[in-house]
């Protein structure tokens, strides 16, 4: 790529998989705590709870992002960083804020 | 019984050096004339260091953390720590694992001559650096019940 060029793509579509990848994760934590089935199919399946968890967000990334990587349609690059920005801080507040305040509140 | 030992250390550095390369890329984004390999290398550099730290810490986690657990769950004193602290932790970092990947992708595929692309990879940078500060705190929070835990088991 030259230095000028710039491709999106691929950042484009792993923002995406970002966004559901940390949600995902948020959401299997409520899940695998309240239901006593999820958390033992990931020990029976991966041998530890925590180790079968972060598998599974990190395959949700990779099939969310290879999906996504016809997302980006050509917008204008000022459009695109202020898009992804939101989009990343947002993933990451709620996907933390799930997760922390699930357990203060346990 | 294995207790976490000094094995546990290679996480804790990993993350570190992974904190200040992050640091490191910020200070490159936003100088005069950033050094676009430089920024390049130091994303990539930066995401191999979280997934160590990740790989590193596994089997401290399995197969030792548990003993610490037992007796930090134990004491009203200490309890928070695992059921707050840990799980807390042990989950964010997760959200934070695959954000990492974004730096090295972002550093790749966007022309870091804009401005634009440096203030995106800039507030990547400083969202992964307030992470590795909150999972650092949490880290010393547990180390510290651990060792309060035991220390009170022992009368």
């Amino acid at each position: 790529m030259a230095e000028s060029e710039s491709n999106p793509r691929l950042l484009v579509a792993s923002v995406a998989g970002y966004v559901v990848a940390a949600l995902f994760n948020s959401l299997l934590v409520i899940l695998k705590e309240t239901h006593e089935g999820v958390e033992g199919w990931l020990v029976n399946t991966f041998g530890h709870h925590w180790i079968g968890h972060g598998i599974l967000v990190v395959l949700t990334f990779i099939i969310a992002t290879g999906i996504s990587y016809g997302a980006y349609k050509g917008e204008t690059e000022e459009k695109l960083y202020g898009k992804l920005l939101a989009a990343i801080l947002g993933a990451t507040i709620v996907s933390v804020a799930i997760i922390a305040l699930f357990f203060l509140a346990e | 019984m294995t207790v976490p030992g000094m094995e546990t250390g290679v996480h804790v550095f990993t993350a570190l050096l992974s904190g200040l390369s992050a640091v490191l890329m910020l200070g490159l984004l936003y100088s005069s004339s950033p050094n676009k390999k430089m920024v390049r290398r130091i994303a990539v550099a930066f995401a191999v260091l979280v997934w160590i730290t990740w790989i590193a810490v596994a089997p401290v986690y399995v197969n030792e953390y548990g003993a610490d657990k037992a007796v930090i769950k134990s004491f009203s004193e200490t309890r928070n720590a695992h059921s707050l602290g840990m799980e807390t932790k042990e989950h964010i970092f997760y959200t934070g694992l695959i954000l990492s990947l974004l730096v090295p992708i972002g550093a790749y595929t966007l022309n870091l001559d804009k401005p634009g692309a440096r203030k995106l990879m800039g507030w990547l940078a400083a969202t992964l650096i307030i992470g590795f500060i909150v999972m650092d705190a949490l880290g010393a929070w547990i180390s510290l019940s651990a060792k309060l835990a035991w220390s009170m088991k022992a009368g």
